[in-house]
């Protein structure tokens, strides 16, 4: 079965990786995936060996592809200039939107998608779900397939040696919505019970104004001397700074204000780390109270300063924690069991299509039959 | 002059010209201000810098690839100048000798003009300002080889591009060459952050110190692992290229090297000239603020000479002489020219500065000037000492350089970050 999934850019980002690892998964499903991006970047390295089935050009010569190729599914992720294609475009594609930005500015295209070119949405959690049929006004159904764990969280995590303080640590891009300011807040009041700890921040910043109010705030909150920022890492390197987080005895901590998902926090319960989260989904579809992570309350930062200092304090429940949350993501976002997923979702629409395809014929529709996950 | 003038008197015509001919808000106008930013990129140095460094970088690679496998980013104060003979210039040509490629980001004075970037001879010049524009452009390269920063100027600016090499994978060095804090309380290096400094001190994977009162300073801050690395020299400064004679002195003294009012002790000077008519004290180097004609007749102003002619120059001389002053500027340093003097066999007197780490028997210290000029005499009673040049021998930058390695081979935090980019622990 030949798929085409389309994508806005080719960076080193989370949803390259993610395509990434679909690439391998769904040909051994038996499907023929096929990427298309629209702007060209430095990920092209992620797809080293997967070349002949990667594309990269403008919506233009997209157009003249889609012209030209046939496929059996269409899948775009997040990326609503598919819908504006002109020129030489097919008007009888029927996209599947793969719904995944947590930013609502980017979030706006779900108002104006329309049943005659959008099939179905994929949401990587049941929150997202929820907030894509908020925004649809036509009727489009909407599925969850879970985010597959990237291949290199995969192996048995390592002690790595020579930290002397626990490592609290952020993830993350750093902006508005990802609220770096608040880690840093919250790293202040940290300071003011416990002195011995570092704090890393593992991030790229959308505009270069961050890196100086970064500098200034952490120095006005008395972090600054205890931050280490890595600014940018490259993605398969992630899963060793987590392994030296969780060795230092720290923990990997989250102050979003929106997720899609919550893919960084999956990740380093991957790796055994003990997780710090506010109580709102899509953490609580994944995170459990006491078993594999602590909450606190979503509105109030500093209400996460004794959940952090309990984890710190506590090594056998970290230990306990960090066991459990591997088991627990592994069960449900193991490329082992996601991708299985997405393939028989994927499948279930292909035949769906072919069906419509034949009973539109006869006046029935069975697509919009297909019972929503 | 007068051609430059006519042609700027002309462009103006031409500008008004054009004013009338694409009145304000016109496409025209829009056209053209479009044309002249294009042309502003194409002449302005800056950006063709930027570009041609885009170039220059697989370059670079390439020439470490193949010897050693590894880079050194310098960022250094000053420029890559051999007649200068600055640590980092001495650090940068060591490393090239191994084949360690260097890339050399220097601070420079606004509308200096930038040295030509030259990578094939394993070293390219890049002026601080055009590498803080696109830092990720150079931190974000270089991924066949092993990359490590040696830093001798903790400018403030450099908080973000730390936080890209950590990122990358770079090995931090933060080589602290000067008491910045003392500099800055005479004066001087205004742009000084001590909190940046002390958060290098903090996240640098390795730190090293030219002195052992910096080292001892460093480990009551910061509580971490310091190595003491002092300055050296190279192996060939005593070699006299050919005789230059200079007029004797009942004592004839000599100093080579920077002139600069932050260190250089000139009331010291002048009153141990004064009181000792029949000296005489040959100046050698740059930076000084004094008029040369002001100096009293026995204190002999040569200017900035070839560092292949000192020896031959301090051939005619009974001693040496560092007198800078007494304060944390001097206290912090470690004067290259103190080994050296004592490699061309030279007995040494100085004030303000510590003798070099293990050097102390060879070097007499004044704290006045007539103490200074006491220790003169006894030092030109002095006769040749072969331990001095032994010392000296054993202090070049060869072993200097060997001793930075040593102490990156054995920081656990550079064993912890090869290991995050994907070394084995």
């Amino acid at each position: 079965m030949r798929i085409l999934f389309v994508y806005k850019y080719l960076t080193l980002g989370g949803v390259e990786t993610v395509l990434r690892a679909r690439l391998n998964m769904l040909s051994a499903h038996g499907f023929e995936p096929t990427l298309w991006f629209l702007n060209d970047g430095p990920g092209r390295k992620i797809f080293e060996g997967w070349e002949s089935s990667v594309f990269v050009g403008s919506e233009r010569k997209l157009a003249a592809f889609l012209k030209m190729e046939r496929f059996d599914l269409y899948l775009t992720l997040d990326t609503p200039e598919v819908f504006k294609l002109s020129g030489n475009a097919r008007f009888d594609i029927h996209w599947i939107v793969e719904f995944h930005t947590p930013y609502p500015e980017a979030q706006e295209y779900m108002q104006y998608l329309s049943s005659d070119t959008v099939q179905a949405v994929i949401t990587p959690s049941q929150y997202q779900a929820a907030q894509a049929r908020a925004l649809l006004w036509e009727p489009i159904p909407v599925f969850v397939c879970p985010n597959p764990i990237r291949d290199v969280f995969l192996s048995e995590p390592v002690i790595v040696p020579g930290n002397k303080e626990p490592i609290v640590s952020w993830i993350g891009r750093l902006d508005e919505l990802k609220n770096w300011r608040g880690f840093i807040d919250l790293a202040g009041k940290l300071l003011e019970t416990r002195e011995d700890i570092s704090f890393w921040i593992i991030g790229d910043y959308p505009s270069r104004t961050v890196e100086k109010e970064l500098e200034g705030l952490s120095k006005i909150t008395g972090v600054y001397e205890k931050l280490c920022w890595f600014r940018g890492v490259d993605h398969m390197h992630i899963p060793r700074f987590m392994d030296c987080i969780r060795s230092s005895g720290g923990i990997v901590l989250s102050t979003s204000l929106g997720e899609s998902f919550g893919m960084t926090i999956a990740e380093a319960m991957a790796r055994k780390c003990a997780v710090v989260v506010p109580d709102k989904s899509p953490f609580c579809e994944f995170v459990e109270q006491c078993e594999t992570g602590l909450f606190y309350h979503r509105d109030e930062i500093s209400a996460a300063v004794p959940s952090v200092l309990r984890l710190l304090e506590d090594r056998d429940l970290r230990h306990r924690m960090g066991v459990k949350g591997r088991m627990s993501i592994f069960n449900t976002y193991h490329p082992a069991r996601a991708i299985p997923v997405l393939a028989q979702t994927l499948q279930q629409f292909f035949q769906a299509q072919k069906s419509d395809v034949e009973q539109s014929k006869t006046g029935n529709v069975l697509f919009s039959q297909m019972s929503e996950v | 002059m007068g051609v430059r003038k006519l042609f700027n008197c002309w462009i103006d015509k031409l500008a008004n010209l054009l004013k009338k001919i694409f009145p304000l808000d016109s496409r025209g106008r829009f056209l053209l201000q479009r044309l002249r930013a294009a042309l502003f990129k194409l002449v302005d140095p800056d950006v063709r810098t930027g570009r041609q460094l885009e170039r220059l970088l697989p370059d670079l690679e390439s020439w470490a690839y193949e010897r050693s496998g590894s880079i050194f980013l310098v960022i250094s104060p000053v420029q890559f100048r051999e007649d200068e003979g600055q640590r980092a210039t001495n650090f940068t040509q060591e490393l090239v000798r191994r084949g360690i490629g260097v890339l050399f980001v220097y601070w420079r004075w606004p509308g200096q003009e930038i040295v030509p970037a030259d990578s094939n001879s394993g070293i390219l010049q890049i002026p601080m300002d055009v590498f803080l524009r696109k830092p990720e452009l150079i931190l974000r390269s270089f991924n066949r080889i092993k990359k490590n920063i040696l830093i001798e100027y903790p400018h403030p600016d450099l908080f973000g591009p730390l936080s890209t090499a950590q990122a990358a994978g770079w090995i931090t060095v933060y080589d602290l060459v000067d008491d910045w804090a003392a500099f800055q309380h005479v004066g001087q290096a205004a742009w000084y952050d001590p909190a940046f400094e002390r958060y290098l001190l903090l996240h640098a994977d390795v730190v090293l110190a030219v002195r052992q009162n910096l080292v001892d300073r460093v480990i009551s801050w910061t509580g971490r692992q310091v190595v003491l690395v002092p300055n050296g020299l190279v192996p060939d400064i005593d070699t006299i290229d050919r005789p230059r004679y200079l007029e004797q002195g009942h004592i004839t003294l000599g100093y080579f090297g920077y002139l600069s009012d932050a260190w250089f002790d000139w009331p010291l000077l002048l009153e141990v000239a004064e009181r000792h008519p029949a000296w005489r004290i040959y100046l050698i180097g740059y930076g000084m603020s004094l008029e040369p004609g002001l100096l009293p007749g026995n204190i002999v102003f040569l200017g900035k000479k070839p560092r292949s002619e000192l020896a031959s120059y301090a051939a005619n001389w009974d001693v040496a002489i560092v007198p800078f002053k007494q304060g944390g500027v001097a206290r912090g340093a470690d004067p290259i020219k103190t080994y050296e003097y004592l490699a061309m066999d030279l007995p040494v007197v100085a004030s303000g500065v510590q003798p070099p780490s293990g050097g102390e028997e060879h070097v007499l210290c004044a704290r006045n000037s007539l103490e200074f000029a006491r220790l003169v005499e006894k030092a030109a009673a002095s006769s040749t000492e072969p331990d001095r040049c032994r010392f000296a021998g054993s202090c070049t930058w060869e072993e200097r350089l060997n001793l930075l390695f040593s102490a990156m081979a054995e920081s656990p935090r550079v064993r912890q970050k090869k290991f995050l980019f994907g070394g084995v622990l």
